[in-house]
């Protein structure tokens, strides 16, 4: 298993339009995929439990991918939120 | 003719013709749910029980070919947005999207058929509901608000899963004012602007979804207007015609002759208005002579600074932070109150960000701070005083804040400022601890920025020693509101006395030049964020007098900023010499007065 930690940086978090994004780039992985916010742990593959998660500007949450293309996609996730500006 | 009134939702003045949306009932479901013990939402009443294993697999057909269906109208709304409207609501469609086609909520969809035996329709519905609700119960008030799109998605899904086509909002008439009950996401994104006139909804308030999509297409609407729905039927039998003023909140069906005039008149007037506005909003306020200044707004929240942003306002020339404080019985955390910063920051650009800390007192207290019982609350433990030093106990309060501006400082340029400052020392104070903080935030390697300090001058100890404050700060704001009440020992608040309070006051303005004048020689920028900012009369004056910065609310700006770019700096330095000069604030007010009309003459 893979694990990154990432803070968020862009201001509406990882709500709509880039929760979305996060959440179709997750799909394009094998690894099972989960995001740790705190105590809570939801499946990065998953819009509404993403943004349930409530994950806005300024935390700090940790990627978590389990298979055969884990490095790949925690780095790619990653790199992914780092980019977000909206 | 019914005139009906409701809430000013966006402003606009519009004639046309009366067209009511409203959903087609779900006659499908009526007659072919079978066993939803829930369903009357839809009317149907409660049937069989759904137990073998083959109408539980009919029922999960039925959803599922339900999803699909809805899955093709989405993917064409989603393609046929982007093309009329752009990338970004194309995205939201595309959310809902990938909400409907979550496996979570098919799982759980499913699961209510398989095992609560509910019918497809009944799945859907408390599967959507049960999803809204948990966005309902959310902290943050964005989310929440998400809650509309799960209703607005649960739509699409039922009447898709029965098959049943509404009517697409992109598709009605020209020149027709729609009346509807209420307006989802997906409805206001197939409105064409420049077919529609506007609307008037029975539900909604000013910040619903409904109001907010209405300023973005500046559609002139009317929501939370009760009864509408029964009226506009009623208009129908006549000639259905329907004037709306959006910025009054105004509805009137069936208007006489002398009404339509009449509206026509305020249309008239409203669209000039506008048009000379935002032709303002793109220049700067520079004078006739080019002296530039700059126009702040006041804002106290995140969404009052992103609802500035037409204005083209120059910066936040006062963030007032105890609006976050107000709202809930405990303090705001750090986090909390870091977000908020640097939204504003971020919405802000680069441009600065004029931060007061927590400005509270007896007479407007915070739940979450216990204030003592004061004889004189205007005279007592308000402002910096309640937080300044150990020993009052809420010096923590002022900490927090410090770290979350200073962490918020890295997202844009924000500077600081502090209420009720009377003495030189206080300000040395803030100083020490403001350099603690930062000491503290670098050692526990947090990311943050530097940020300028300021301070409100509002009384009149620290304006007679503002020579001497200058030195030790990097800007003054001037609070003219308080700057009044404290130099004429008038409560602004008590009616009995109002006439004392004279914004115009000489010994006001008199105060308000040497400020300005002891930051000229130390060289540090002197802005005003009191009601006096805003006044059109004051606007030439204050130039005059040499003021950098004015913050005001965000109407106010083109107002201000046209008397600015007609005014020359001579006949701005006269008007400043005949105010200090009158003997009276009627004297100063009247030549005040007399100058800005010579000059937008």
């Amino acid at each position: 298993m893979q694990v990154r930690e990432v803070e968020i940086v862009n201001p509406t978090g990882l709500h709509t339009r880039p929760g979305n994004r996060f959440v179709k780039k997750a799909k394009e992985f094998a690894s099972e995929i989960h995001v740790v916010k705190g105590e809570k742990r939801v499946n990065a593959k998953s819009l509404l439990t993403i943004m349930k998660a409530g994950i806005s500007l300024g935390d700090k949450i940790s990627i978590e991918a389990d298979g055969q293309d884990e490095q790949q996609a925690v780095e790619e996730l990653a790199a992914l939120i780092a980019s977000f500006t909206e | 003719m019914t005139a009906l009134k409701g809430i000013a939702a966006s402003p606009g003045v519009v004639l046309g013709r009366v067209f009511v949306y409203t959903m087609p009932r779900l006659e499908a479901v009526e007659s072919r749910c079978h066993a939803c013990h829930r369903c009357a939402w839809f009317g149907c009443e409660a049937g069989v029980e759904v137990g073998e294993g083959s109408v539980a697999e009919a029922e999960l057909k039925v959803l599922h070919d339900g999803i699909a269906a809805a899955r093709d109208q989405l993917e064409n709304l989603v393609e046929r947005v982007r093309a009329e409207r752009g990338d970004d609501l194309a995205e939201v469609f595309e959310g809902h999207l990938e909400i409907l086609t979550d496996e979570g909520l098919d799982e759980e969809m499913s699961a209510a058929i398989v095992e609560r035996k509910l019918c497809a329709y009944g799945a859907i519905r408390e599967g959507i509901e049960h999803q809204r609700n948990e966005f309902l119960a959310l902290e943050d008030e964005y989310l929440r608000e998400r809650a509309d799109d799960l209703a607005d998605i649960g739509r699409r899904l039922l009447y898709a899963t029965a098959g049943v086509p509404f009517m697409s909002l992109g598709d009605i008439p020209e020149g027709v004012i729609i009346v509807a009950r209420d307006l989802t996401p997906s409805d206001t994104a197939q409105l064409d602007p420049s077919r529609v006139g506007g609307f008037a909804v029975e539900t909604g308030g000013r910040t619903s979804h409904t109001a907010i999509m209405a300023r973005t297409l500046e559609l002139p609407a009317v929501v939370g207007c009760v009864g509408i729905l029964d009226a506009a039927q009623h208009a129908l039998e006549g000639k259905g015609e329907l004037v709306l003023d959006g910025g009054k909140g105004e509805v009137v069906f069936n208007p006489s002759d002398a009404e339509i005039t009449q509206f026509e008149q305020r249309r008239a007037a409203y669209l000039a208005d506008r048009e000379a506005m935002l032709a303002l909003a793109s220049l700067p306020a520079t004078t006739r002579d080019g002296q530039t200044v700059m126009l702040g707004v006041n804002i106290g929240t995140p969404a009052d600074a992103s609802a500035a942003i037409p204005w083209n306002p120059d910066g936040v020339g006062l963030y007032r932070s105890e609006f976050l404080f107000m709202d809930q019985p405990t303090l705001p955390t750090e986090d909390q109150q870091f977000k908020a910063y640097a939204t504003v920051a971020k919405v802000m650009k680069g441009k600065p960000v004029i931060l007061r800390t927590l400005d509270v007192g007896g007479d407007k207290p915070v739940a979450a701070i216990p204030f003592p019982e004061e004889d004189n609350p205007f005279l007592g433990w308000r402002g910096v005083r309640m937080c300044l030093y150990a020993e009052e106990g809420n010096q923590g309060v002022l900490r927090t804040q410090l770290r979350a501006a200073l962490r918020a400082a890295a997202e844009g340029d924000v500077w600081v400022m502090y209420p009720m400052i009377s003495a030189y020392e206080e300000v040395l104070a803030i100083k020490a601890l403001l350099a603690e903080v930062q000491a503290e935030l670098h050692a526990q390697g947090k990311r943050y920025g530097q940020v300028k300090t300021g301070i409100m001058v509002e009384t009149p100890g620290a304006a007679m020693i503002a020579d001497k404050l200058a030195e030790i700060v990097d800007f003054f704001s001037i609070g003219s509101n308080d700057l009044t009440q404290y130099t004429l020992a008038a409560d602004r608040g008590n009616q009995q006395i109002a006439r004392c309070y004279q914004t115009f006051h000489p010994a006001v303005w008199r105060l308000v030049a040497e400020v300005i004048k002891a930051g000229k020689a130390r060289g540090i920028p002197v802005g005003m964020c009191g009601e006096l900012a805003g006044i059109e009369e004051a606007a030439l004056p204050l130039l005059g007098l040499g003021l950098d910065e004015y913050s005001m609310s965000a109407q106010s700006l083109p107002r201000i900023k046209r008397i600015i770019r007609a005014a020359s700096m001579d006949q701005a330095c006269a008007a400043a010499q005949a105010v200090l000069q009158a003997h009276t604030a009627a004297e100063a007010h009247a030549v005040a007065h007399a100058a800005m009309r010579a000059v937008l003459e």
